[in-house]
């Protein structure tokens, strides 16, 4: 895990450091530097020493705080502490919603498999998987935002400044970033759900005597569920280090993501740093929970 | 079972949300208190923010407009709209000095009792003081101030707050500051009439970068509320005591600054009420229907002084030769750059923008600007250039709506013989890279927004040889031309309303003449107001602050 | 990320399958006779197959349309131009900077853009290039995930931890971020590595970056089914004949893995143009002028208050054409395998 993030790293500071085309002191120095006052710059920044030595100063200080950004001067744990709340309510009301939703409506389509609702709604799963997320916002933005008023049009409120706001606002980027995960996984549940029904374990259950509806739930959900939970810590995982970009962008969330982004374009390496070790963190951490849980969970795979 | 409960749960939410949505938008006003009176109460302005809290640091126009009611400085802008906005007169010094010393000394009197708003009285060394803290910090103004005071240069070097100044003499007793330059230039007073050369208390400016702005002379005390969020200018109650004339005490109590980012939702809140000034234009987007049902409410100007043209590097191919030049100020079309601007450039073929002293409309060599472009004679100067076919970089960066006008520039460039393909870059870097020589960059997009509206501000830093000596320029052209050079030094130390002929000539030397660049407009900005204030008669375009607060009232 | 979950397909087939084809009295058929004519028989799939070949026929038609029916560039400009619609003489782009709507004429049929370029003629080009970088990206992916999963499952031991660490790493990076920092890197100085070089104004770094991130999707699939090949029998055999390591993979394992690639590759080309599209939103795909669906969403985003249909159009295309990769990919997946099980590999 360790070795990942440090590759991670690595690779972000390689891409940065080695294109010409930004010198931060000059930034830094403003509309017309004085003649030394770059220099200084870059001694006190150390811009002069060898990349592995600036590597290991960088990120000693994404671990200690003290990072600064380039283009603001700004320390980037402040910037990014403050952003964190909304990313976070991105990911976890999204994955929340789309979970449910999912859930719901795979199970209703393997129930009618081959029926005319089983059809439309694998077709609305396939368009939901087609659609491209910022696409679907913008518009979503603007219809339903601008033009019809019905939601906000973008932005984010603070959930201490004003619940209600807080949860309206959320509502379409929600949505929006929920409808592609809905697509893939109310199919991946469906076509689970389709195969566990056949299982032997489940006919047993039938001999049993219990009703078509707790055979449904207690066993087959149940069972089905295991692999979707696993890829759903990983797209969680993703999305709570800041993956949700282009769904933060559109809306204006100026959540992680879009503050990556838009440091990335600015060439402001330190934030983008920080940022991709985040989120590359949260991934890997996911991940690592997810194979504990897979394995807690599914009584088959108790291996080595 | 379960399952069920949550599904009929978030359904009934959903609905309730969706039933509540439809009251909610339309708040009334702003801030509350003061009625609706002339003075008193409270306004609220939407704005992208100061870009630092540091009054010698700033460097937005957005920060000056707050800036500059908290900080005085010895001499000021007049607060007048318009024009007369531009003239140098006394703030805290008892009037504007004539010059001494061959035009090399400036000696300042302050006025007798002045105090700062924490109450401490004000000396003529915390001026001094002032001066230091630009260079010691570095600040993007130095170059203002510094190598021009005598002294500065060495002191700079040095960076030390406890050296002296030897061009700044200043005696607390007599409240006198003496300010010896190295050679005569009146654009020094332009330069000491902004507000961060504004003095602040020695004991409360140190060093270095404050996290909160210090006491000021001001008719409004600059609260930083929360910098990413809000901030407070409230009245100076040692203002009233101190009678400064010529600066307005403001018709209200407060101004609250709401810091945000969204462009499109600072319109709807002046729309509808919730704020009563935003410090952006609105959108290109919304423009149209800003300017279709709120005619009344916005005003558009080219303000501040601006000039928007495409730069040409006179040492490389194919703009080495003049007649490629031209070929380019005959092909261009401000009609359609207009567009692109939607409807926000004022065309113009002059160099210098109107509202500074020296500008006087040039006979349009290359045609009339809201006409025709000719296009047929670009062509044929193109091929008498030599340079037919020639590939040409366009280099533009991100900011909107730079990449359309680029993307114009590249269409016209192949349309006239060249081989023309655009690079982008983003707006953080894109002036350090085109103001290197090691780029090689042939044309561009640039603009210049004045510093202070003194002719000596757009031609001297955009095309002298001076201009050329910092590793990065504002003379994107690489222009070096003796003639330019000697009109500059000759104009220096001369008052620019006593010599606006001299300016004019230069204007058209360097855009009929020499075609060293290709102006077409200025950016009309936009001032927007909420229904209750007076946009109208108090709309206060300012040539330096591009709105003064200090005139802004409300209706009836 | 947000255009992609993290899902991981193999494709398995359980026992099942030969004792249909016995059923269906196809015993002898080899498995790509078989599926072939499953896919005959799923109308839907071959529908939208048929569709993916309409839209791609119209964008290589881009040249017609641009020349003789629009008479235009997709990068002309005609920002002070006038046209004649309904009789009355308009603005391509008026004053206020606001274009024209669908004329439904051949000029400027969908209307112009804020530039006053011509949206249909831009519509097909883009399509060109978006259907360019989807392919050819996923060629890229495909190739590279194939050599590298069969090298880390045949091979395992150190390879094997070599490349799936490194497959980790690129996994690791959230898409669009990599996306993002490899196409402003590489669009602002181009690729220079030794004998490579690269103009950053090519289209070969946005097909580099894509193929590139999404290796390990197909890698780790392929690796896993390369991990059971490998103790198959005839495996075993021919390396009892004596075959090196180079000739079972090359005539034994790959074969057999051609059914994954065919099955995976419709959808490798549809993430591929989603991707491109998200980066050409941000605007690190393709550099300007030259027209990709996502530009152009991206622009008629930007613009979306001058005239909606600038952002909805692109769209439109953009999720026909995916949704058509999409239900094709399934159908072809159907047909390899009717009760093709989706499991996750760690």
């Amino acid at each position: 895990m360790l070795v990942v993030l440090f590759a991670v790293s690595v690779l972000t500071f390689l891409i940065f450091n080695v294109i010409p085309g930004g010198d931060p002191a000059l930034r830094m120095a403003g509309r017309q530097p004085q003649p030394g006052q770059l220099e200084r710059i870059r001694e006190d920044w150390g811009f002069n020493d060898p990349i592995y030595v600036q590597y290991v100063k960088t990120m000693g200080q994404v671990f200690s705080g003290d990072l600064i950004s380039y283009s603001t001067q700004e320390n980037v744990w402040n910037e990014v502490k403050g952003r964190i709340p909304r990313t976070f309510a991105l990911a976890i009301g999204a994955a929340i919603m789309w979970m449910l939703f999912a859930t719901a409506l795979g199970l209703y389509s393997a129930v009618k498999a081959g029926k005319f609702a089983d059809r439309s709604l694998t077709i609305l799963a396939l368009i939901g998987i087609s659609m491209p997320v910022f696409w679907v916002g913008a518009l979503m933005n603007y219809y339903l935002g601008f033009r019809w008023g019905i939601f906000p049009n973008g932005g984010y409120v603070p959930f201490a400044d004003d619940p209600w706001e807080w949860f309206y606002h959320l509502i379409m980027p929600w949505t929006a970033l929920s409808l592609l995960f809905i697509g893939v996984y109310s199919r991946i549940l469906r076509s689970n759900v389709l195969d566990t029904i056949n299982e032997d374990y489940v006919r047993t259950a039938r001999a049993k005597g219990l009703s078509e509806r707790q055979v449904l739930l207690r066993h087959v959900l149940r069972n089905s569920m295991i692999p979707i939970v696993t890829l759903w810590g990983l797209d969680f995982g993703a999305v709570l280090g800041g993956g949700a970009i282009l769904t933060e962008t559109v809306f204006e969330l100026q959540g992680v993501g879009q503050y990556a982004a838009e440091s990335i374009n600015e060439l402001d390496v330190p934030p983008v740093l920080f940022v991709v070790i985040f989120g590359a963190f949260f991934i890997v951490l996911l991940n690592t929970i997810v194979d504990i849980l897979y394995a807690a969970l599914d009584p088959r795979v108790r291996l080595a | 079972m379960r399952r069920y409960r949550w599904a009929v749960a978030a359904l009934l939410l959903a609905t309730a949300a969706l039933g509540v949505s439809a009251c909610g938008d339309d708040d009334d006003g702003g801030g509350g208190g003061g009625g609706g009176g002339e003075t008193g109460g409270s306004i609220t302005v939407a704005t992208t923010g100061l870009d630092n809290s540091d009054p010698v640091l700033f460097q937005t126009t957005q920060a000056v407009q707050a800036f500059q009611l908290a900080y005085v400085p010895l001499v000021t802008y007049a607060h007048e709209p318009g024009e007369d906005g531009s003239q140098v007169v006394p703030g805290l010094a008892e009037e504007v000095p004539e010059p001494t010393n061959g035009g090399k000394t400036y000696t300042f009197k302050l006025r007798d009792g002045l105090v700062y708003s924490d109450g401490t009285p004000v000396k003529a060394s915390d001026f001094e003081n002032t001066i230091k803290r630009l260079l010691v910090l570095g600040s993007g103004w130095s170059f203002f101030y510094s190598p021009i005071i005598e002294g500065t240069e060495k002191f700079q070097k040095k960076g030390d707050m406890k050296a002296d100044i030897s061009g700044i003499e200043t005696n607390d007793n007599a409240g006198t500051i003496k300010v010896t330059l190295t050679e005569p230039d009146t654009k020094i007073l332009f330069a000491l009439a902004e507000p961060y050369a504004a003095p602040t208390p020695t004991a409360k400016s140190p060093g270095k970068k404050l996290k909160n702005p210090p006491p000021g002379v001001g008719p409004y005390i600059l609260d930083i509320v929360d910098f990413n969020s809000k901030y407070v200018l409230k009245r100076n109650p040692e203002w009233s005591k101190m009678n400064i004339p010529g600066i307005p005490k403001g018709n209200f109590d407060t101004i609250v600054g709401a810091v945000q980012d969204n462009v499109t939702k600072m319109t709807q809140d002046v729309i509808s009420g919730n704020a009563d000034f935003m410090t952006e234009d609105p959108t290109g987007d919304q423009l149209p229907e800003v300017r279709a049902k709120y005619k009344d409410r916005l005003l558009e100007e080219v303000n501040p002084p601006n000039t928007y043209y495409f730069f040409l590097n006179v040492t490389l191919p194919p703009f080495d030769k003049l007649e490629a030049r031209q070929a380019v100020n005959y092909a261009i079309d401000s009609n359609a750059l207009v567009r692109v601007f939607g409807g926000r450039l004022a065309p113009s073929c002059n160099f210098l923008p109107p509202d500074i002293a020296g500008y006087a409309q040039n006979d349009c060599k290359y045609g009339d600007p809201s006409g025709k472009p000719d296009i047929a004679k670009a062509k044929q100067l193109v091929k008498d250039s030599g340079y037919e076919g020639e590939k040409v970089t366009v280099w533009t960066n991100n900011k909107d709506p730079r990449p359309a006008i680029a993307d114009y520039y590249r269409d016209v460039l192949n349309e006239i013989g060249f081989q023309a393909e655009t690079k982008t870059l983003d707006q953080q870097v894109y002036f350090e890279q085109i103001g290197r020589k090691s780029t090689k960059s042939q044309t561009g997009f640039t603009d210049w927004f004045q510093d202070y509206p003194h002719p000596g501000d757009f031609i001297e830093s955009l095309l002298s040889t001076r201009a050329l000596s910092s590793e990065v320029t504002f003379n994107q052209g690489f222009v070096s031309d003796k003639h330019v050079d000697s009109e500059l030094d000759d104009l220096r130390g001369k008052d620019p309303e006593a010599t606006t002929d001299q300016w004019h000539e230069l204007d058209n030397y360097v855009v009929n003449d020499k075609a060293y660049v290709v102006p077409y407009g200025g950016e009309k900005s936009t001032s927007f107001f909420s229904e209750r204030m007076d946009a109208q008669n108090c709309g206060a375009v300012h040539p330096v602050y591009k709105n003064d607060w200090l005139l802004f009232c409300k209706k009836g | 990320m947000a255009t992609e979950p993290a899902t991981e397909y193999s494709v398995e087939r359980p026992a099942v399958f030969e004792e249909e084809a016995r059923r269906e009295g196809v015993e002898g058929m080899g498995p790509w006779r078989l599926a072939l004519r499953r896919l005959r028989r799923n109308k839907i799939a071959i529908a939208f197959g048929v569709l993916f070949v309409l839209v791609v026929g119209a964008c290589l038609a881009a040249p017609l349309w641009a020349d003789d029916v629009a008479h235009t560039s997709p990068i002309k400009n005609h920002l002070s131009d006038t046209i004649v619609v309904d009789g009355k003489k308009t603005n391509v782009v008026s004053l206020d900077g606001v274009p024209i709507g669908p004329t439904w004429q051949g000029e400027f049929f969908l209307g112009a853009d804020t530039n006053g370029r011509d949206t249909m003629v831009r519509l097909l080009y883009g399509g060109r290039n978006s259907l360019l970088i989807g392919t050819v990206a996923a060629l890229i992916t495909t190739l590279l995930a194939v050599l590298v999963g069969i090298l880390a499952g045949y091979f395992r031991g150190f390879t094997d931890t070599v490349v799936s660490r490194s497959l980790d790493v690129i996994w690791a990076f959230p898409a669009v971020l990599l996306g993002v920092a490899l196409g402003t890197a590489l669009t602002l100085s181009g690729l220079n590595l030794g004998p490579i070089e690269i103009s950053s104004r090519s289209k070969l770094i946005p097909i580099l970056i894509i193929g590139f991130i999404y290796i390990p999707y197909m890698a780790r699939p392929i690796r896993g089914q390369v991990l059971s090949l490998r103790e198959k029998e005839f495996v075993e055999a021919a390396r009892a004949q004596g075959a090196g390591p180079l000739r079972i993979m090359l005539s034994e394992i790959l074969p057999n893995l051609s059914s994954t690639v065919v099955v995976f590759f419709p959808l490798m080309v549809a993430n591929a143009i989603l991707l491109e599209a998200a980066l050409g939103f941000l605007g690190v795909g393709i550099p300007p002028p030259e027209p990709s669906w996502g530009n152009l969403i991206g622009d008629g985003v930007d613009h979306i208050l001058s005239g909606p249909h600038l952002a909805i159009v692109p769209g439109v295309a953009l999720v026909i054409t995916v949704l058509a990769l999409n239900v094709f990919g399934d159908g072809v997946r159907d047909a390899f395998d009717p009760r093709a099980t989706i499991h996750l590999e760690h």
